[in-house]
């Protein structure tokens, strides 16, 4: 294998088979495996934004006139204006697919594909971006470790934007990467950039951090070369942010109808939405937070626990061996020792920018608690890349060990290193499906060990569809459940998706309810004394549990 | 790393490998079950395992397993605590009383301790029915209705059977206290219009009261962050004309116990109790508290 990082080899059709046979062989995966994840909260109320949009959409593919009139646009798309409408508009194009030729196994994975596709093509990506910055060894290491975090592997799933933003952002990213060098990427740029927008307001700080990266790395680097006497090699024109600022905007408004009319009014009530964001209640490290301040470690630990701990310690080794890379230009003399060099596009910054850039906005004590590792799965993309160029160089010192020791074996090194360093990403991976939000690494002690250290066990009320062979086997014909944290909608897709059997009602009033059930998160203790006081007992009939931590409990009304 | 890779990998599996499965609940609640007696209290360590804990004493106690256990306010006058343990845990609880005996199912482990055991003279809860009720100057009825509400967010649900004083009522709820624990108590709101009284006619009185009071989570943590802003809530007891003391519940106190200790004249005597609830602040103060009137060792 090559020992050098720099330089890689010309990225050429191969390399585009390899991503796309990634990106194939993932959705596949989650295409398999979806219909043992519940429909969660907010994509519930996606299915309905979906079905909304398709209403429109139909009207628009049939040519009907009304499709373009205020009236008819706010009809259809005030649903779920808080979020712009790229992804929904793809779920509901998805969904009128399904209606007219039936392609998928179940109504959830026709919601689900689009976000499934976008999410899996971040692997494509970040198999080339590793692969031009670093080696093929490197981007394919990084794309697998990306897929492999348990809860990446989760939120690649759903017809929600985590997955979908992580893929735009990346997408912009490399595209502003490979701009510096190649002017013509500065419209591609432009233009991905405005679908960006256009899938969540994640996109709205990454401007910010390329802009960082231009004026303090790249820009500084470039005149001192020149100033020297070396031919120029970047673009020293912001082409991309021009793109940016001209291609943007416009792609933002024009892919969303509901801002076709009243439209600065209109934009000021979703970024409004935004800025006074409402905390999330979330509990950790012992301690359940409904304000401010928001922890600061918060993303750090959330990473260090749910990142498999191999892919953690190879991201800081990574680091550790690209640090001088990343270093400001004029800043090398403080760090004499070693032989990274940084390229012209100071790529170890840019990522390692990208990385911290989210987290850090996370960190801050005044930003909204959202909970969770999903609004920083970016972060995790551009640390698979810091795994991947250690894992290049285990892979590297393995095989120069074969070669001394034992020739023959030499070649097996490197698929040996790969599988071996992967192992405990696949096994935990595997074992966290379908309780990905739940799942926590050896190194917070698994799930039990982070039910010990006080770690938030779920959200959104997924984990119902896991009790769906419970309540299939176990309740009497009419029965009706008092749901807690799951949404009607997502209900009643288990329904739809033939999953619970249909004389299984939702009920909205816990007394007259069959069965209640409680979603345990520290502040939904109070649901279970709610059902001790309606039903008189405390006692429930059923608990629903991941590696021996309560995920549901199931009550019985002793009077049904 | 390659050792790193092979730790983490085995690690997961050990991690599995040690969780206790739904048997070893069972069998350690039946054998618990199977020594049960009047006046035994359970806790579990961690606390998250406490719907493991239910859902097993459920099954194997049935309806002996009720809300005044899972809710138990403290363990005043109970007489044994069967403590559950699991991954090498603790209960907070195990400082009380002496150790009497342990055995491991499974992964499960199981202490029982003897308690001091102070003789239950009455409890203010249990007998909630037999008090009268008035808020301000109005007098308020004991009504049997349907439990309802509940949901998130939707606070105590109050027991069928309650006092209503027009828009409120006075009854036996389970409030989500500070720290997330259930504690089952009498839902005392303070009143704008004056005080709240619950009024008790012949209460036996041993050496001592042993009160235990506290908010619904959601008011007293509004309140307490940032800020204390909540008015304190006063809890006054007295016997005929007699005061016999006072509690003040301030934000930040969350359930807390205050014991009183009765007169000599008044021990062994029976008298009028009222209980009466006074604040500045009559919203978001859903003030609860339980007690009990105790003697001496039984």
């Amino acid at each position: 294998m090559r020992t050098a990082l720099e330089h890689p080899a010309r990225i050429g059709p191969r390399d585009h088979l390899i991503g796309a046979a990634l990106t194939a062989a993932y959705v596949a995966l989650l295409l398999a495996t979806s219909s043992d994840i519940g429909m969660a909260r907010d994509e519930g109320f996606y299915v309905e934004a979906g079905e909304s949009y398709a209403g429109w959409w139909r009207l628009f593919l049939d040519g009907d006139e009304s499709a373009l009139e205020q009236a008819t646009i706010d009809r259809y798309w005030s649903v779920n204006h808080e979020h712009p409408s790229l992804p929904k508009s793809l779920f509901a194009l998805s969904w009128i697919a399904e209606e007219r030729f039936h392609l998928f196994a179940n109504h959830s994975a026709a919601f689900r594909f689009p976000g499934m596709v976008l999410s899996a093509l971040s692997l494509w990506l970040l198999y080339l971006f590793g692969a031009r910055a670093y080696s093929r060894y490197v981007g394919l290491f990084a794309a697998a470790a990306y897929a492999l975090i348990p809860t990446v592997f989760y939120h690649s799933h759903l017809d929600c934007f985590d997955g979908p933003i992580v893929t735009m952002l990346t997408w912009v990213t490399y595209l502003y990467w490979r701009s510096l060098t190649q002017p013509r990427f500065a419209i591609l740029a432009g233009v991905a950039y405005g679908l960006c927008l256009e899938t969540k307001h994640n996109a709205w700080i990454l401007p910010l951090v390329l802009l960082v990266h231009f004026l303090g790395f790249v820009l500084p680097a470039e005149l001192a070369s020149r100033r020297v006497g070396h031919r120029p090699r970047v673009n020293l024109r912001p082409d991309w942010l021009i793109a940016f600022a001209l291609l943007g905007p416009p792609i933002f408004v024009m892919l969303w109808p509901w801002l076709w009319n009243d439209t600065v009014q209109r934009f000021g009530e979703y970024a409004g939405f935004h800025f006074g964001h409402t905390h999330y209640n979330t509990q950790y490290l012992g301690t359940t937070y409904f304000g401010e301040p928001s922890p600061s470690s918060f993303p750090f630990v959330e990473t260090l626990f749910t990142v498999p701990l191999v892919i953690v310690v190879l991201a800081v080794l990574g680091i550790a061996m690209r640090f001088r890379a990343m270093l400001p230009p004029g800043t090398l003399g403080i760090w004499p020792r070693g032989t990274a060099v940084p390229d012209v596009r100071r790529t170890d910054a840019m990522l390692f920018g990208v990385m911290l850039a989210p987290m850090v906005v996370l960190a801050m004590p005044w930003t909204p608690i959202f909970g969770g590792n999903k609004h920083f799965l970016v972060a995790f993309v551009n640390l698979a890349l810091f795994a991947g160029i250690a894992a290049h160089r285990v892979a590297v010192v393995a095989s120069t060990e074969l070669k001394q020791h034992a020739r023959a074996y030499a070649p097996l090194a490197a698929p040996f290193v790969f599988v071996l360093l992967l192992a405990p990403s696949i096994h935990e991976t595997e074992h966290s499906h379908p309780f990905g939000l739940s799942h926590y690494t050896w190194i917070a002690g698994g799930p039990p060990g982070a039910a010990d250290l006080g770690m938030m066990r779920q959200f959104w009320g997924f984990t119902t569809r896991s009790l769906t062979p419970w309540l299939n086997a176990n309740a009497p014909e009419g029965s009706r459940v008092w749901l807690c944290d799951t949404l009607p909608t997502s209900f009643e897709m288990l329904h739809r998706d033939e999953l619970l059997r249909r004389d299984i009602h939702a009920a909205y009033d816990m007394a007259s309810a069959d069965y209640a059930i409680v979603h345990h998160e520290e502040h939904f203790n109070e649901v279970d004394y709610q059902i001790w006081m309606t039903w008189g007992s405390p006692a429930p009939v059923h608990v629903l549990t991941y590696d021996g931590v309560p995920i549901i409990s199931v009550y019985a009304n002793p009077h049904r | 790393m390659l050792p790193l890779a092979c730790v983490e990998l085995v690690g997961s599996l050990v991690v599995r490998a040690r969780v206790p499965d739904a048997n070893d609940w069972n069998v350690a609640a039946e054998a618990v079950a199977s020594e049960w007696q009047e006046g035994d209290a359970v806790t579990v360590a961690p606390r998250w395992a406490d719907p493991l804990l239910r859902e097993a004493m459920g099954r194997a106690l049935g309806e002996r397993f009720d809300r005044s256990i899972a809710g138990s306010p403290g363990l005043d006058g109970d007489t044994r605590l069967w403590a559950f343990s699991i991954r090498g845990h603790d209960s907070p609880l195990l400082g009380e009383g002496t150790f009497e005996h342990e055995a491991t199912y499974g992964r499960v482990r199981v202490e029982r301790r003897r308690l001091p055991g102070r003789l239950v003279l009455f409890d203010f809860v249990d007998k909630l029915e037999s008090a009268s009720a008035t808020r301000g100057e109005r007098s308020c009825s004991l009504t049997h209705a349907r439990a309802s509400g509940g949901g998130l967010g939707a606070g105590p649900v109050m027991a069928a059977s309650h006092f209503s004083c027009g828009g409120d009522v006075i009854g036996e709820t389970v409030i989500e206290d500070l720290h997330f624990e259930p504690r089952r108590c009498i839902s005392m709101r303070p009143s704008g219009m004056g005080s709240v009284t619950l009024r008790y006619d012949d209460v036996p009185l041993g050496e001592a009261l042993v009160l235990h009071a506290g908010l619904h989570w959601v008011d007293e943590r509004h309140h307490i962050e940032p800020e204390h802003t909540g008015a304190p809530v006063m809890l006054s007891v007295i016997a005929g004309e007699r005061s016999l003391g006072e509690l003040t519940h301030r934000d930040g106190d969350g359930w807390a116990s205050y014991t009183i200790a009765v007169p000599e004249e008044l021990r062994g005597t029976r008298q009028p109790l009222s209980f009466v609830v006074q604040s500045e602040q009559s919203h978001d103060r859903s003030f609860c508290w339980a007690g009990r009137s105790l003697g001496g060792a039984p």
